[in-house]
């Protein structure tokens, strides 16, 4: 049987459908049908329908034409049908941009609703060893089309959902008829088969193949006694092209639902597709369903000299912006550098402060969560072992160390959340402290100034360095001077800051003592300076002396936080030297 | 020394602590709890050998810093750490510190189980060495001479020969040792001695 072609395209530069068609109210009528199983099996189908049609309306003359879903995309784009009966899935990609009105949806199995009538179901032979459709990987799958909607554009998600990647599986679209497909799988010159719902079920009935042969990989719900392997969808749909009148819609839609389908289809009211519409969403196809690279270059190719100018627009644009830089460059590229440098330290900076603030949370999350879990365990578990040895057979033993189970899957998600979210540090490297306080002081700068803030160091001895990792230590420093900085905004006062580094008593180990004059802590806050989730600032979370702690103890070092007598702010933090030999 | 020791529980969740409390007696243990590092320092007997259950996070002093605390007072105790959020670098850490074992909430009650019996044996492995220790201070210079030679495996006429003394006077001596260790025999004294020595 051949498969039918396209409907014969027109001339490239044919009118569009809005341009060429009078209103038809009379005459000639064209139905496009979508013929899955082939042109002669289609209007055997339907000739009953369509007489009965004709008969009731005598003012027209009807003509079907069997098509492919490319011929029925063709022929509504070029208003060469009256009317379409197709699935939904294509009214959906055609209904919009065409202005088609929707008539009837048909009633195919009396047994099922019109709401869901369609879907997919993935065939295997019956003695292959597959169970699942995950095990297909690799081997050859048949479908129609790949826009085939009662087929592969349904069957698409379930195999996401089962784990199989759509590139990871070689498809063959075969085009109609689907009885081509079943004979290929039947013969094994394919391992599985795409086939709309109740097609192969009808094959049977028509005596064409034995019903023991096929095995469904079935998931979902049967449909009308047919396996199904997706959700359902509506039925197909007859549809009227926006040039047809509104009398000759209005009698064709009448004569549908009256049918009483002893011989002929029955019809029922138009049902609707939104969750057609939804799948395509989640499929993201086009309007048209063609793939987005061949619409680009229609659009490229349509208005080439657009694209063109707007090319040469760009090139000067990039011309002019070197031009820009260069005179840019000339006038200061020092300054510029440093700028930049500093600008991206900060964003760095930034970035790290953010992530440590969620990973931060998140662990502060886990452990607060993990508590209530650890104390549902523990209840299970002490329940359970206080019922082995007091009632050995009592039903409850199952269900609580169930919860004891579910209590501990719980926690693994968390931890898994948690996991995610922590970055690595990575290794730690010798940083000079002189070198690291002037980067300091340089990005906490106009802050120091606008706040009439003084900051002054001594290191003993001057080439003091310390070992960890650059970009935490910056972080450690900033949060400590911009919590000081806080202190002295709050307080509205100006002072000064001193940070004193030296070795510390511990060999191996630098102390910094950070100091200030902007009041001291609270004794609030003194009693529990590293508890997360408090705060004396309106804004923060109160999680940088927590992080400040946590990234210290990741490069082996520590803080603890007093005040000084003179009225401020005492910060003692140890961090390891870089001098010993570790 | 096999009568069960005590769990010192240290966490500041008084919801989590009663749960724990209900398993560790379900599994037939003696509980005492604490809600703060401070409180057990304070509060515990630390001569008494026994298992904690650390949790790591506690307000005031933390974790690290009261297992810090307890090398520091050579405490006889099997500490298992608990955490919150399974920290890779925290329970290598710890462990270094000695921990006998890190266990991440929810815990367990088999792992649980599993950890206690390594503390137990912990505690008593080092009540018991520190026994013997104190004992072995109270032998003279002569007495532990004699000792360490019964140690070696010699016989009383052996010692005799090498101490240049009596084989009566070597029998004396190394009747008071097994007294004074609190060994049945000379074979035990022989075992303890070696286990000092080690």
């Amino acid at each position: 049987m051949a498969l039918l072609g396209p409907v014969a395209a027109t001339a490239a530069h044919a009118l569009d459908s809005d341009g060429g068609h009078a209103i038809v109210n009379a005459g000639d009528v064209t139905v496009g049908i979508l013929a899955p199983r082939g042109e002669a099996h289609t209007l055997a189908q339907w000739q009953a329908t369509l007489d009965a049609l004709g008969d009731a309306i005598p003012r027209i003359t009807l003509t079907a034409r069997a098509m492919t879903l490319d011929g029925i995309a063709a022929a509504v784009a070029q208003g060469e049908v009256d009317f379409v009966l197709t699935n939904p899935g294509q009214f959906v990609l055609l209904g919009t941009p065409y202005a088609l009105s929707w008539l009837a949806t048909l009633r195919s199995n009396p047994a099922n609703s019109a709401r869901a009538a369609l879907g997919s179901v993935l065939w295997v032979r019956a003695e292959s060893p597959y169970r699942r459709a995950e095990q297909l990987t690799g081997r050859r799958i048949v479908a129609v089309h790949e826009r085939a909607f009662g087929g592969y554009l349904l069957m698409r998600p379930e195999l996401q959902a089962a784990g199989v990647d759509s590139d990871e599986i070689a498809v063959d679209f075969l085009g109609y008829p689907v009885d081509a497909l079943v004979y290929q799988l039947r013969d094994g010159q394919a391992e599985a088969a795409i086939m709309p719902v109740c097609m192969l079920e009808q094959m049977v009935s028509e005596g064409l193949v034995r019903r023991d042969d096929f095995r469904a990989l079935a998931t979902d719900e049967p449909l009308g006694g047919c396996v199904s392997s997706t959700p359902a969808y509506p039925d197909w749909t007859f549809a009227a092209l926006p040039h047809v009148s509104e009398a000759l819609t209005g009698d064709v839609a009448r004569r549908l639902l009256a049918m009483d389908g002893e011989d002929t289809a029955r019809w029922g009211a138009p049902v609707s597709a939104a969750r057609v519409a939804t799948l395509f969403d989640d499929l993201a196809l086009h309007l048209l369903g063609e793939p987005l690279s061949t619409r680009l270059m229609d659009a490229l190719q349509r208005y080439w000299h657009y694209s063109v100018a707007a090319l040469v627009l760009l090139a000067m644009a990039l011309m002019y912006h070197a031009w820009l830089q260069r005179k840019a460059r000339r006038h200061g590229r020092a300054l510029e550098a440093t700028q930049l440098a500093l600008r991206e330290r900060e964003r760095e900076l930034a970035d790290a402060q953010s992530l440590n603030v969620s990973g931060e949370l998140a662990t502060t999350l886990a452990h607060e969560l993990n508590q209530p879990l650890a104390a549902i365990r523990h209840y299970a578990e002490g329940s359970v072992l206080r019922l082995q040895r007091e009632a050995p057979d009592s039903p409850l033993l199952e269900p609580l160390s169930r919860i004891g189970h579910e209590a501990d899957r719980g926690a693994g998600i968390i931890d898994q959340a948690r996991q995610w979210i922590r970055r690595d540090a990575p290794a730690p490297e010798r940083l000079p402290l002189h070198g690291l306080l002037d980067h300091v002081r340089a990005l906490a700068q106009p802050r120091l100034k606008r706040l009439d803030v003084a900051l002054d160091r001594s290191i003993q001895p001057d080439n003091l360095a310390v070992l960890g990792n650059r970009l935490a230590m910056e972080q450690v420093l900033g949060n400590l001077i911009g919590n000081s900085l806080d202190a002295f905004e709050a307080a509205d006062r100006c002072g000064w800051i001193h940070i004193d580094a030296r070795r510390a008593a511990d060999p191996g180990q630098v102390t910094l003592t950070i100091r200030d004059n902007a009041g001291g802590f609270s004794p609030e806050r003194l009693a529990r300076p590293f508890m997360p989730l408090d705060t004396t600032r309106a804004q923060g979370m109160g999680l940088g002396l927590v992080i400040t702690r946590r990234l210290l103890q990741r490069q082996g070092g520590d803080i603890s936080v007093g005040n000084h007598a003179r009225g401020g702010a005492e910060i003692t933090v140890r961090i390891p030297s870089a001098e010993a030999s570790q | 020394m096999s009568e069960t020791l005590a769990v010192h529980l240290v966490d500041d969740d008084a919801g989590v602590a009663e749960a724990c409390r209900y398993l560790l007696e379900g599994l037939g243990l003696a509980v005492i709890d604490w809600r703060s590092g401070e409180d057990f320092l304070a509060g515990a007997n630390l001569d008494e050998p026994a298992a904690v259950l650390l949790d790591m996070r506690l307000p005031g002093i933390d974790g690290r810093a009261v297992h810090e605390r307890l090398r520091a007072a050579d405490a006889c105790l099997g500490v298992i750490i608990l955490t919150g959020h399974g920290d890779i670098d925290m329970a290598v850490e710890s462990m270094k510190r000695g921990a006998v074992d890190f266990l991440q909430k929810p815990v367990g009650a088999r792992a649980m189980e599993r950890a206690l019996d390594s503390a137990f044996a912990r505690a008593r492995q080092c009540a018991g060495d520190r026994r013997i220790r104190d004992l072995a201070a109270t032998l003279s210079e002569r007495e532990r001479e004699i000792a360490r030679w019964v140690s070696e495996g010699l016989t009383n006429r052996g010692i005799a020969e090498a101490l240049h003394i009596a084989v009566r006077t070597v029998e004396v001596h190394r009747s008071r040792v097994v007294e004074k260790m609190g060994a049945a025999n000379s074979a035990e004294l022989a075992a303890l001695w070696q286990r000092l020595e080690a």
